[in-house]
C-alpha cells in the first residue's frame, strides 16, 4: 500500500480519534473468543479506529497459537537465574554465612526487686470502684463513637446524589473483611485482596453486561471496565487492590456501552468505612 | 492452547510461600510460557535484549502481584493481561520518544541544510483559498461516503488504509476470510471512487491573485 494512495490519504484525513484504549481484560477476552457477538462487534469497531490496539489485539490472538519447535535460548537460563535471585530476595533469604549482626545499643542496667505478693488484707471496695470506673469509661467511649459516626454520616450524606445506594459496612468476622449490612443483592464486600460490589439493576431494566467507571472520594477515576452479570440477577464488580479503597464515599457510573459512560444511565454511591 | 497447569497453579505457588517447592513450580510456569511471551514481544522490531527484558518484567510482576491472582481466574489470561499492559506501556513510550524526536527530511540531511517548518508540509494547492475549500469539501464527502459503507466493509477499509494492516491481519481482526477482506476492499474502493469522482477531476487551481 502506497502512502500516495489518494484513498489512503482520504481515510487518514477523516479518521476519527479512537477514544480511550480498551481495557486489557476485554482485549484478552476478545483474543480468546470469550465475548458475546455484541461485545465482539463493539471491540471490532474500536479496533478499526485504533491501529495501536489492533496491533496489540493481533499479538494477543497469536499468544495461544502453537509455537514452532525451537531450543530455548541462552537468555532463557540467564533470565531464570536473575528471577531465582529475585525469588530468594522475596523470600527474605538467609544472611550469608559468617555475617555478624551489628551490636545493638547496650541495655540499661536495672535493679531487679523481689516480688511481693499482695496483702490479704487489701480493701474489697477498691475492686468495685475500679470496675465502676471502667464501666463508665466504656459507656462514654461508646457514646462518643456513636455521636461521631452520626455527625460524619450527616456530613457525607449531603453530597449523595439521586439514584443512590448507600451501603454502610460493618466489621465482618468472616476472613477479617467487611460485609454490607444491606440485603444480599446490595452489598459491598471488602476482602484483603478483592472488593466485590453487587448492585441490583435499577427498576425493571433487563439484565445484561454493563460498563462502569469507579471514582474515589476525591472524584478521581480509579477503575473502568466491565461489570459481570452474576447468576443471581445483579451486576458484580470485582477489583483487586486494597490500598485504593480507603474509607469514604465512592461513586460508580454504569451503562451498557463503554462509549456512552460519559452520560451514565445509572449512578450509585457507596461508602466504605472501617 | 490449553493450560499446561491447572488454574490453581499459581495459587499453589502462593500457598507454598517460600522454599524449593515453590521455585520448582514457578520454574515450570516460566519454562512453559516464556517462549510465548518472547514471541509476543518480538513485534515492532524490538531487539532480543528488549524482548528478554520485557519477558523478565512480566515474571517479576507475576511474583509481585500474585496476591491479586484468585482461584477463580485462569492463569493464562491473567498472564496475557500483564503482558498486554507491558506491551501497551512500552509502545506508548516508543511513540512518545518518536514524537519528541526532531523530524529531518533526508534531502535536507544530504544537503546539510536546516529544515524549515512548513517546508513541504502539505500540498501547495491547499495554500490557496479555493484549494482549502475544495479540500474541506472533499473531506466531508469522504467522511459521508465512509459512513454509508456497511460496517464490516468500512472496518476493512479503515484497517487497510488508515491502519496499514495486511489482508490476513484484517481477516484475523474481523474474524472473516481473506477472500471476504479482498471483496470488501474492492467494493469499498469502487463505491468511494464513484462517490468521489466529481472531486477527482476538480484539481485545485492557483489563486490568480
Amino acid at each position: 500500500m502506497s502512502r500516495q494512495d489518494p484513498l489512503a490519504e482520504a481515510a487518514r484525513a477523516v479518521a476519527e480519534p479512537p477514544g480511550e484504549p480498551l481495557a486489557m481484560e476485554t482485549l484478552v477476552a476478545w483474543s480468546r473468543g470469550e465475548l458475546s457477538p455484541a461485545e465482539r462487534e463493539a471491540v471490532e469497531e474500536h479496533l478499526a479506529r485504533s491501529p495501536e490496539d489492533a496491533e496489540l489485539a493481533l499479538a494477543l490472538r497469536e499468544f495461544g497459537d502453537d509455537l514452532p519447535e525451537e531450543e530455548l535460548s541462552p537468555e532463557h537460563s540467564a533470565t531464570w537465574d536473575r528471577l531465582a535471585g529475585y525469588l530468594k530476595t522475596e523470600a527474605g533469604g538467609a544472611a550469608p554465612a559468617g555475617a555478624r549482626p551489628e551490636a545493638g545499643p547496650a541495655e540499661p542496667k536495672v535493679q531487679v526487686l523481689p516480688f511481693v505478693p499482695p496483702s490479704p488484707r487489701s480493701r474489697p471496695w477498691m475492686a468495685w470502684a475500679l470496675a465502676a470506673s471502667l464501666l463508665a469509661t466504656c459507656v462514654s467511649l461508646s457514646w462518643g463513637i456513636w455521636q461521631y459516626r452520626k455527625a460524619s454520616d450527616a456530613a457525607s450524606g449531603a453530597s449523595v446524589r439521586p439514584n443512590t445506594l448507600i451501603v454502610d459496612l460493618v466489621p465482618n468476622s468472616h476472613s477479617g473483611g467487611l460485609r454490607g449490612s444491606e440485603a444480599s443483592a446490595q452489598q459491598v464486600f471488602l476482602d484483603e485482596a478483592d472488593v466485590t460490589l453487587t448492585l441490583a439493576p435499577p427498576g425493571d431494566e433487563p439484565l445484561r453486561r454493563v460498563w462502569g467507571r469507579l471514582f474515589d472520594p476525591a472524584g478521581a477515576e480509579i477503575w473502568s471496565g466491565r461489570l459481570q452479570l452474576s447468576e443471581g440477577g445483579a451486576w458484580t464488580l470485582t477489583l483487586r487492590s486494597t490500598n485504593m479503597f480507603r474509607p469514604g464515599l465512592y461513586e460508580i457510573e454504569i451503562d451498557e456501552r463503554r462509549e456512552s459512560v460519559t452520560e451514565p444511565r445509572a449512578r450509585y454511591t457507596f461508602r466504605i468505612a472501617r | 492452547m490449553s493450560d499446561p497447569f491447572p488454574p490453581q497453579a499459581l495459587d499453589d505457588i502462593v500457598r507454598l510461600g517460600t522454599g524449593e517447592g515453590r521455585d520448582l513450580h514457578f520454574r515450570a510456569l516460566f519454562d512453559a510460557y516464556s517462549p510465548r511471551l518472547r514471541r509476543f514481544f518480538r513485534r515492532h522490531g524490538r531487539t532480543p535484549t528488549e524482548v528478554e527484558d520485557l519477558t523478565q518484567e512480566v515474571w517479576v510482576r507475576v511474583l509481585r502481584d500474585k496476591k491479586a491472582f484468585s482461584s477463580t481466574l485462569e492463569f493464562e489470561p491473567w498472564l496475557m493481561t500483564i503482558a498486554g499492559n507491558l506491551y501497551r506501556n512500552d509502545l506508548r513510550a516508543r511513540m512518545a520518544a518518536k514524537r519528541a524526536a526532531p523530524e529531518v527530511p533526508i534531502d535536507h540531511l544530504e544537503e546539510g541544510a536546516v529544515p524549515v517548518l512548513g517546508d513541504g508540509a502539505g500540498p501547495a494547492a491547499v495554500d490557496s483559498p479555493l484549494g482549502a475549500v475544495l479540500d474541506r469539501e472533499r473531506r466531508i464527502q469522504v467522511s459521508a461516503a465512509l459512513t454509508e459503507l456497511p460496517d464490516k466493509m468500512r472496518r476493512c477499509f479503515q484497517l487497510r488504509y488508515d491502519g496499514g494492516f495486511k489482508y490476513h491481519e484484517i481477516a484475523a481482526l474481523l474474524d472473516i476470510s481473506i477472500e471476504t477482506v479482498k471483496a470488501h476492499l474492492y467494493q469499498a474502493r469502487r463505491k468511494l471512487k464513484a462517490r468521489l469522482s466529481p472531486f477527482a477531476d476538480a484539481a485545485p487551481e492557483e489563486d490568480p491573485h
